[in-house]
């Protein structure tokens, strides 16, 4: 009697000592730490998925959006990427912004995924006070050849932190497409550029050479 | 002429005039040789151009004499005083309203501008980039912007630009893309693998330097060892056995070091064959025909062979890369344009000590919990 007690007891308290880093790892309380999780989370989907790393795109999409999403303002990524325009936009406008947007962005990653083998990640310590609610979090990819830089702005949000920017070789994403969206809309107006992106989204991912 | 100069200035510009130096150079080499070592030259400032960025590969192995041209033009820039005026106009008209996507630092450049333009020198090497230009063109008076609505502020020549996009994708599309393909079906990997490793400790052993350069130490002495272990175990560089030892790849160029220096960007320039670039990188392009892999061979015909096999080698490392690029990007142009903009847009001085952070290697195995 005692030691079932004794052993209940045993449990909920390791049980208590164990959630804290659950949670801890599950809602980001610390932003490199979320990083870390993800990218250990994604690689390792990746290493253990053949369909993934033969592209597979509907794949990609599922663990995206089951691993990755719930992490990212995505809304704010597109708003950022579609700049003063997105003021303009309807609801539904931007809903499928940001649908098309996403799609794009997986498709992107889809080929680069296929490309996965022996890599590892590294974290560079952060740089950031306690009380900072935009954190810049630097990783790298690394394999064979030059690493990969990989860097993700955080912002910290009621549901946790969330990442509203990726950093791709150098490159921000969002400041990636506010040019080529802006030309665009200022050609076609904001349904122009839904059209535009559903239709690049229609073609076959790693095409032949294009033609013209 | 020393009155107003930032310590940050006066080193551009002292590096400026070593670069400058270092073209004429460069030029007379270009000059002395034939029209097949020319097309060498040029072969090779195509893979280098092509290096820096795997989405601006616009490049031949087809070198004409129009194409030898543009070399000897761009080596030459430093003395022209008039062909670089209205871009400079431009760039000093631009710099203060720089891309929001930039960290500002306009006052600086406008400084540059000013303090340059005070010194009355027009003889102050072009090379100097940006600094001397602005500051002719901004004794000259409003020279009205060529082409026609300037519709990005970092690329005011896009008219022009978009045209020579064109022609090298066109020649991409035609002649090194097919040839990149063939070597990669042809060529077994282990070799292609070699050919690689054996361009990329050249290219480590430029990146030391350019570490140095930009007063990173820790890592320049880092990449220098990376280049010693290379060249002497992994015989000649054919192998790479500093990368699983720990010593990590460190890609740094001269555009990147003035960058450091202070140097702004300056305008999207697309050169033929060479592919994108900017008034900044464009300055560097004659120094780094001058020390490309070719540099090792005296004869012609060598050189000639090492720079195809260069190019070659590059094209195909980024056939994924273009393909890929062909599936997301709206408008290439513009994508590729903002893409080679982005990555070579330094902060002067970006905080060394964070560079000098070691990464933290994550492995799988620390992983808490396996579902």
């Amino acid at each position: 009697m005692i030691s079932t007690k004794r052993l209940l007891l045993k449990l909920a308290l390791s049980v208590a000592a164990v959630s804290p880093l659950a949670a801890f790892a599950a809602d980001g309380s610390a932003p490199d730490q979320l990083i870390r999780q993800l990218s250990i989370e994604t690689l390792d989907a990746v290493k253990s998925d053949k369909a993934i790393q033969g592209g597979d795109v509907g794949k990609i999409m599922e663990l995206v959006d089951s691993k990755v999403m719930p992490h990212v303002d995505f809304q704010r990524i597109t708003a950022s990427a579609v700049g003063r325009f997105w003021r303009q936009a309807t609801p539904e406008q931007k809903q499928r912004l940001q649908d098309e947007f996403k799609t794009l962005l997986v498709r992107t990653y889809a080929g680069a995924l296929t490309q996965v083998r022996d890599q590892t990640i590294a974290l560079k310590p952060l740089r950031a006070a306690p009380e900072d609610t935009e954190v810049v979090v630097r990783t790298e990819i690394r394999g064979r050849g030059d690493p990969i830089q990989l860097d993700y702005r955080l912002e910290k949000t009621d549901g946790g932190w969330k990442i509203y920017d990726v950093n791709v070789l150098g490159i921000w994403l969002a400041d990636q497409y506010r040019n080529s969206f802006a030309q665009e809309i200022n050609a076609k107006g904001i349904d122009g550029l839904i059209k535009a992106l559903s239709e690049r989204n229609a073609k076959p991912a790693a095409s032949a050479p294009k033609k013209g | 002429m020393t009155t107003h100069l930032t310590p940050r200035l006066r080193a551009g510009l002292v590096g400026a005039a070593l670069l400058a130096g270092m073209a004429g150079q460069a030029a007379m080499a270009a000059e002395a040789v034939g029209a097949e070592q020319a097309e060498a030259a040029h072969a090779t400032l195509a893979a280098l151009a092509a290096g820096e960025l795997p989405a601006e590969v616009r490049a031949s192995v087809v070198g004409t004499q129009a194409e030898a041209a543009v070399a000897t033009e761009s080596a030459a820039s430093a003395s022209d005083d008039n062909a670089p005026a209205p871009a400079a106009s431009d760039e000093a008209a631009s710099a203060p309203a720089a891309q929001s996507t930039e960290e500002t630092d306009a006052p600086a450049a406008a400084a540059a501008a000013a303090s340059a333009a005070e010194t009355g020198d027009t003889k102050v090497p072009a090379a100097a980039g940006q600094a001397g230009q602005a500051a002719e063109a901004a004794q000259q008076g409003d020279v009205p912007a060529p082409g026609p609505r300037v519709r990005n502020k970092l690329d005011p020549w896009e008219r022009w630009n978009r045209k020579v996009f064109n022609f090298n994708e066109k020649l991409d599309e035609n002649v090194l893309r097919p040839v990149a393909t063939a070597y990669s079906s042809l060529v077994p990997s282990p070799a292609r693998q070699a050919v690689d490793n054996f361009f990329g400790n050249f290219a480590d052993a430029w990146s030391a330097v350019n570490l140095f350069l930009q007063g990173r130490f820790k890592t320049g002495a880092q990449q220098t060892m990376r280049v010693a272990v290379n060249s002497v175990l992994g015989i000649a560089g054919l192998i790479d056995i500093a990368t699983p030892a720990g010593l990590e790849k460190n890609s740094e160029d001269l555009g990147r070091t003035l960058g450091y220096w202070g140097v702004k960007t300056g305008p999207y320039i697309v050169w033929p064959v060479l592919g994108p670039s900017s008034l900044r990188d464009s300055v560097t392009l004659p120094v780094n025909i001058y020390y490309s892999p070719a540099y090792l061979f005296d004869d012609g015909e060598y050189k000639f062979a090492i720079s195809a096999l260069q190019l070659i080698n590059t094209r195909a490392g980024l056939l994924k890369v273009t393909d890929m690029l062909d599936g997301i990007a709206l408008d290439k142009y513009t994508f590729v344009r903002d893409a080679y903009l982005q990555r070579r847009t330094i902060k002067a001085h970006s905080s060394s000590d964070d560079e000098e952070d070691d990464y933290e290697v994550i492995t799988p195995d620390e992983k808490p919990a396996t579902p």
